[in-house]
């Protein structure tokens, strides 16, 4: 019986999580917090595989009797003591990244990597601070002398530069011992990268921030990168061909978006989100804001208020104000829209709107044209008139 | 209770007018231009006897498809204003010809557009290619068969022909009439 508790405990991870402790199973995305003598019985137990000294240790922790069957029966019940998962899990995990060893993916995060993002950043700001020339413009979306083929051409990249993003996410959570997933998967017609990094609950807090940052350190060092060689060009050091130094304008007008949107869309769980509530000492601080604001502008329902009130004191007290921060990316986001986004979006629509209205069955603009209307159809207006037949027959009650 | 609902209605008061204080701002600053983005540009010819080149009268300036762009004709070749595509193409250097209606977009953005005759020696390309790197925000550098020879500059509204790849000429070209006009005109005097 003791063999298999102790196996079974192996298989647990302990980090410190504020005033409290948090118990994992990573292979099973499983986390129960629990206070400190909870962690000290773990830790004992995976020593000696001794229920009874495990027992007598937390007994010594908490100061009062500590009932070391119940307490395995808990984290039984909470599933922590389960059979191992399979390797990879059920969730598709990518084999080949996921065989990158601890050691080789903290070469990419040490000193001296970090030296070099924050360099990376220095070039950035640097360049767009004295080279207004070499600032991002939305007109660099169009590189090639054909808007469709423009974006067609830069799906590929961006997917590559998104996966890198997503991978130094992984890596650096890798680097720190967390065993996160990377998976590639679909949400309709769109390839999608995603890590799964909620067993980082399981380090403490301080160690978390490269996974958070990592992302966005990748990016940078493209940015800085493309800005770099277009400032070489700029200045006659270099001579890239025309095509190439449109292409790295294009870059930079993405990735400056892409990091702009990681920095300041806080309320969508960006990555600064995440640093942000974790320098805050907070845990589901999203929702816990989002709450309080609807609490205070509209009216909860029961399920919401209880939820709030099941909020740790920590998430309400910080969501008091952190709404704050959530208007501030808004306003930020809303003005990259308008100075980007806006101005794009009505150019396409203008462009595809025209050839559409006065057809040439003859041209490639018409064609591609009546692709991009049909895309955008398929994929967005669809949905939403699904939605809205939807919506009208549950009011005639015709749908449950 | 009335307590909760004076508070809640301060705070809608508050966060209405943060909103539209934050909104009315940020569009206050861009809207030309995006009004611009959807419909072309209406301004007017403007005189400027100071400016390099020579003056040429603006055209009406709608977006059209590109089913209409054969029919459409300019009262100047290269032309510096007039109908055009409802996108423009990236500034820098192209080896291809870039269609009129994607350069006189360009020019609308503040752009100076350079034409070379496409059987130009590789030499003058060259002197080309390295002076538009070196303004690459605001040179769109392409080869145009309706050029027969030297090289011609144009600005929304202004032309100038060269003998050929002049540094000085095209230098003062870019400094003087680069975003003189975006959507509208840009500055309040030329001269």
């Amino acid at each position: 019986m003791e063999t298999r508790t102790k196996a079974a405990a192996d298989l647990i991870t302990i980090g410190h999580d504020g005033e409290a402790f948090v118990l994992g199973r990573p292979d099973l995305g499983v986390y129960v917090a629990v206070p400190e003598p909870g962690a000290v019985f773990i830790r004992e137990l995976q020593a000696t595989g001794s229920v009874a000294s495990a027992t007598a240790k937390a007994t010594e922790s908490a100061g009062a009797d500590v009932d070391g069957a119940e307490f395995l029966q808990g984290l039984e019940q909470a599933g922590l003591l389960e059979p191992p998962a399979g390797a990879g899990g059920e969730r598709g995990g990518i084999r080949w990244i996921e065989g990158v060893s601890q050691r080789t993916a903290a070469r990419l995060f040490g000193r001296t990597a970090w030296l070099l993002y924050g360099g990376a950043l220095a070039v950035v700001l640097a360049i767009l601070a004295l080279r207004p020339d070499l600032r991002p413009y939305y007109e660099h979306a169009w590189w090639l002398p054909d808007p469709i083929l423009s974006v067609l051409a830069l799906v590929p990249l961006g997917l590559l530069i998104g996966g890198l993003h997503e991978m130094w996410h992984w890596l650096a959570g890798r680097a720190e011992g967390v065993p996160a997933i990377f998976r590639v998967s679909n949400r309709g017609i769109y390839v999608v990268f995603e890590t799964d990094l909620t067993q980082i609950v399981s380090i403490p807090r301080r160690r978390r921030y490269g996974a958070f940052l990592a992302g966005m350190a990748l990016d940078t060092v493209v940015m800085a990168v493309a800005l770099s060689l277009r400032l070489l060009n700029r200045t006659q050091v270099l001579a890239l061909p025309g095509l190439l130094d449109r292409l790295l304008a294009a870059v930079v007008l993405t990735q400056f978006f892409a990091i702009g949107w990681q920095f300041f869309a806080v309320f969508m769980r960006s990555d600064m989100y995440a640093v942000l509530a974790n320098a805050l000492r907070c845990h589901d601080l999203y929702r816990a804001t989002w709450l309080t604001a609807k609490d205070r502008l509209w009216r909860l329902n029961p399920e919401e208020s209880a939820e709030l009130a099941a909020a740790s004191e920590r998430d309400r007290k910080v969501a008091e104000w952190f709404g704050a921060v959530y208007l501030a990316g808004i306003f930020v986001m809303v003005w990259l829209m308008l100075l980007y986004g806006l101005p794009f979006a009505i150019s396409m629509i203008v462009w595809v709107g025209s050839n559409l209205v006065r057809p040439d069955l003859g041209t490639w603009a018409f064609w591609s044209s009546a692709l991009v209307a049909a895309l955008v159809v398929g994929t967005r207006v669809a949905p939403l008139l699904l939605a809205a037949r939807e919506r009208r027959l549950r009011l005639r009650g015709r749908l449950r | 209770m009335t307590g909760s609902v004076r508070r809640r209605g301060l705070w809608r008061a508050s966060a209405v007018a943060v909103i539209v204080l934050g909104l009315s701002t940020l569009a206050a600053g861009p809207y030309r231009f995006v009004f611009g983005s959807a419909v072309g540009s209406t301004a007017g010819t403007r005189h400027a006897p100071c400016l390099p080149g020579q003056e040429v009268a603006i055209l009406n300036s709608p977006h059209i498809p590109e089913s209409a762009a054969a029919g459409t004709r300019y009262n100047s070749e290269p032309p510096t204003s007039g109908p055009h595509f409802g996108f423009t193409v990236a500034t820098g250097v192209y080896d291809t010809a870039v269609p009129p209606g994607l350069f006189v977009h360009a020019m609308e953005h503040g752009h100076i557009v350079i034409h070379y005759p496409p059987d130009a020696p590789e030499a003058v390309r060259e002197k080309l290619r390295g002076l538009a790197r070196a303004h690459g925000a605001d040179v769109v550098l392409t080869p145009n068969a309706q050029v027969r020879a030297g090289v011609v500059l144009t600005a929304w509204g202004r032309m100038e022909r060269l003998d050929g790849p002049d540094e000085a000429r095209i230098t003062a070209f870019v400094a003087k009439l680069a975003n003189r006009y975006n959507h509208g005109w840009a500055r309040a005097a030329d001269c």
